[in-house]
Parts: C-alpha cells; structure tokens; sequence
C-alpha cells in the first residue's frame, strides 16, 4: 500500500506517538486539572509537557497561549465565533478557504446579516494583495486565509497579509492545516493574531487534537464554557488561557501522543526536512507533468508550495481514477472537492474536482515513481474502455 | 480566586528545574491543585517572585518555618 493523503492525515505518524498514547492511558490515567492526587498531578504535569514542547515546536514562548482543541475545525470555530459580533462587521477570506473556515462564515452571516468578501484568484496568484487592501472596509472585524491551500499547496504570503492587518488594525485568523509541521514556524514573531491547526497532518500527532495560538493581549468569547477544574464557585469560566477555552476534560492521550510528535519533529533538523519534502514535491510535479493527458494544479515552484499536487487526467473522473489508484494499484490518494468547493470553482474543476496527491515526511522515491507510473498508465486507458482491475500495470 | 493548571505546571517546573521540590496545594472546594508549596533560599526569594510574577503566579502567604527551612511560601497566584 502507498499512501499518499497526507493533506488529510498523516500516515504513518511520528515514531514514538502509539507508545505515548498507550503509556498515557497505563501511567498517567487521571484527570489533568481536575484533582490533587499524586496521579492526576502527574497528568497534569503530563498535559503540560507536551504543551511545552508544541510552543517550542511553534514559536511560541508562553504555553498557555496554545490551547488544545478536538482539532483545526474547533479551533477555527472558537476563533472565528470567539472574534465576530452577533450584528453588523465584515469578514474577508479567500477563494481557497477549506469548509472548515467558510462553513462556520456562512453560518455568521446567516445568523447576524454580516457579510463576507471573498478575495478572486488574479494574475496567476491565489489572491491580489491590492485585491485584499481595497476589500477592507471600517467594520472588516476580521481576516480569515490559509497559510496554504489543501488544493494545491500553494503558500500565503502569511506576512504580507498580517502587514496589511496590523496597518488597518483587524485581526488576523490564519488557517495552518496544511502548513504546520511543515515549514519551521515562529508563531510568535509572525503579523497574526490567531493559528489554527489540526494535530495529526504535519505534526504528525493522532487525530481528535488540534491547537488554536491565541496571541497574548486577544481575548475570544469561549464556544464552550463548563468545569475547568477550580475556580468552580465562580459563575463565568476562568479568565485565563488556556483553561478558558479547554472546558471539561482534554483529550490526554491525543495530547500525550501530540506531544511526542513534537518532540520527534523537534528533533529533526527543520531545513533538512523541508529541502527533502521540496525535493520529492518537484519530483511528483516534474513526473506528472510529463504524463500526456494530466493537468497539474500545484505550486509552480516546489519552494513555494507544501506537499500537495491535485491533478486531473483526461478521460477519467477523479473519483473513479482515485477508486482504480487505490483498487488495482493500492495507491491511497483523496478525490474530489476535499472541502474547499470555493478553490474549485477557481480552479475551475468543479464541481467533480480532482485527484489530491499529497506527500509526508516518509514518503519515497519509489511512492513518487509508483503513482507517476499508474497515472501515466490511467492515461493510456480512458476509464470508459476500462472495467476496474483492467488497466494493464506495467 | 485560584490559577489554572497551565500556569501551575509552568512554575512547578521552572522551581524544580532550579533546584526547588515543590509541594502541590489543593484548593479549598477540593478540587484541582491551585498553588505550590516550596523552601525558598532567602537570597533568591526576589528573582524567584519576579519570576512567578510574571507567570501570573504570586506568594500569597508562608506556611512553614522549619529550622533550616525559614521561608517557605505557598503560591497561590492571583489571590
């Protein structure tokens, strides 16, 4: 089997996360935060570690301003309802927005007569800046892009944004699925407010975790309020971050084995990793592109893209192209829209979509040669000539 | 009013990573840890407090005064 759907999970995930999660559950089974015994101390103790590890990960120098989500669509939630007022304001997005951003807008809108502008495609870039300068109006409460598309991987100028928020005074929401883990990052010293992101993609961490950075001095309306531990008198949650978005109890196992990913990923020399994955990134375009009959949507320059090509091949569906990958050549890859229907229409390929091909850490050369091969080899064979199972391999 | 566990856990292991065993205080309603009990050498008391401080953190009363341990504090930050 090759996998090759990074952008949707990573697989495998970092040594060392299994074995964490596993000794969470045998060693440190209590309540962090929730009890003073010896062992719910130790969990907490625990929980706090692996938060330790994650803001040296991510740049951030005050831990308690990274808080533990169920993912990067509850951090994306908590940030964007936490930020937006019931009536009246402006949001701007992009085209390239996943769901997990343009759902929780849409629903804004709806519920308070907001609006959103959402910024085209244009000259060859995702998005204008000047596009982005004239769309901010005086009631703009909010900025909400990706630091890359979970279409084509291509980068947001994240900085030349957070400029342009910073000069008008609007907070900044970045989505960064698909980059953290990725690029080495300083969340601290980048021109945002907020950072959403899953734990199990570039982390490498086990799904049911995400963070969500909150910068020190923004305060959000917690999305859920509930026990926090202490304080248990008062009426309103705590004051402070992170257990005034954390209601109820974490996901310790999820956090334990995110915190060993960390820990694996801090071990590892960023720029190595990232030249690596640049490199297999170019192969997968330079090879794809060379199959007569596919049409690439990635990054023109693998330097300014993560790991993920969508393609289209003539002749095939990107779902049944997907079901043959997996079925005859045991190549794991996601069709479709992948969440983003926004990118699509953009890109053109709605509304059927594409074949995504995203890479991770340990995918090979040979990973890139196979799925070149049985593309090439898809392409010969137009699915309409084809019953599945019948396209020659070799 | 007592500190979260994030803001516990950070000064627990800056004191004991400086040499400072701490003891974990348990709120009054009885639920979760909300302060540290630790020995502090009377020449660090200052730097220490800037520290725990800054954390949100901050001695709000001793609690022992033992011959050879005279300023051990407990912290209840934000008290």
């Amino acid at each position: 089997m090759i996998y090759l759907d990074n952008a949707a999970t990573a697989n495998p995930k970092a040594p060392g996360v299994g074995e964490a999660m596993v000794r969470c559950l045998q060693d440190y089974n209590a309540n962090p935060g929730h009890g003073g015994y010896h062992l719910a101390v130790q969990a907490t103790m625990a929980v706090f570690g692996a938060r330790a590890s994650l803001s040296r990960l991510l740049g951030v120098a005050d831990p308690s301003r990274l808080v533990f989500t169920s993912g990067a669509t509850a951090a994306l939630n908590q940030a964007i309802r936490g930020s937006l007022p019931e009536s009246g304001a402006h949001v701007i997005c992009s085209a390239w927005e996943h769901n997990a951003v343009l759902r929780p807008l849409w629903d804004w809108r709806s519920r308070t007569g907001g609006t959103v502008t959402i910024l085209p495609p244009r000259d060859g870039y995702p998005f204008h800046p000047d596009d982005l300068e004239r769309a901010v109006r005086p009631d703009t409460a909010l900025i909400v892009l990706n630091a890359a598309s979970n279409v084509t991987g291509v980068l947001t100028p994240v900085v030349a944004v957070g400029e342009i928020a910073r000069r008008h005074g609007i907070r900044f929401l970045v989505d960064g699925s698909q980059v953290a883990g990725h690029l080495a990052l300083s969340l601290q010293d980048l021109p945002i407010d907020l950072w959403a992101c899953p734990g199990h993609k570039g982390l490498l961490g086990p799904q049911g975790v995400g963070l969500l950075y909150i910068r020190p001095g923004i305060e959000l309306q917690p999305l859920i309020v509930g026990g926090a531990g202490f304080d248990s008198s008062r009426e309103e949650p705590p004051d402070e971050a992170p257990e005034r978005y954390e209601a109820g109890t974490v996901n310790t196992p999820g956090i334990l084995g995110l915190g060993a990913a960390a820990e694996y990923l801090l071990a590892q020399n960023p720029t190595v990793a990232r030249s690596r994955e640049i490199t297999v990134l170019a192969a997968l375009q330079e090879g794809l592109s060379r199959v007569h009959g596919v049409a690439l949507f990635t990054a023109q320059d693998a330097s300014r893209g993560v790991g993920v090509v969508s393609c289209r091949i003539a002749g095939w569906s990107s779902g049944r192209a997907a079901e043959v990958l997996d079925r005859q050549f045991g190549i794991c890859v996601r069709a479709g829209l992948q969440c983003a229907p926004l990118a699509h229409q953009a890109l053109g390929t709605a509304p059927e979509g594409t074949v995504r091909i995203s890479i991770g850490p340990f995918t090979t050369e040979q990973d890139i040669d196979a799925v070149v091969r049985a593309i090439a080899r898809l392409a010969e064979h137009p699915s309409n000539t084809v019953q599945l199972g019948s396209v020659p391999i070799a | 009013m007592f500190t979260g566990p994030t803001v516990l856990a950070r000064a627990f292991r800056l004191l004991e990573d400086g040499g400072y065993p701490c003891a974990v205080v348990s709120a009054p309603d009885g639920g979760s840890p909300c302060g540290l009990a630790v020995a502090v050498r009377e020449r660090d008391r200052q730097s220490i407090l800037a520290v725990l401080q800054a954390l949100g953190a901050a001695p709000t009363r001793a609690v022992s005064s033992e011959p050879g341990d005279p300023d051990a504090w407990e912290y209840a930050p934000k008290a």
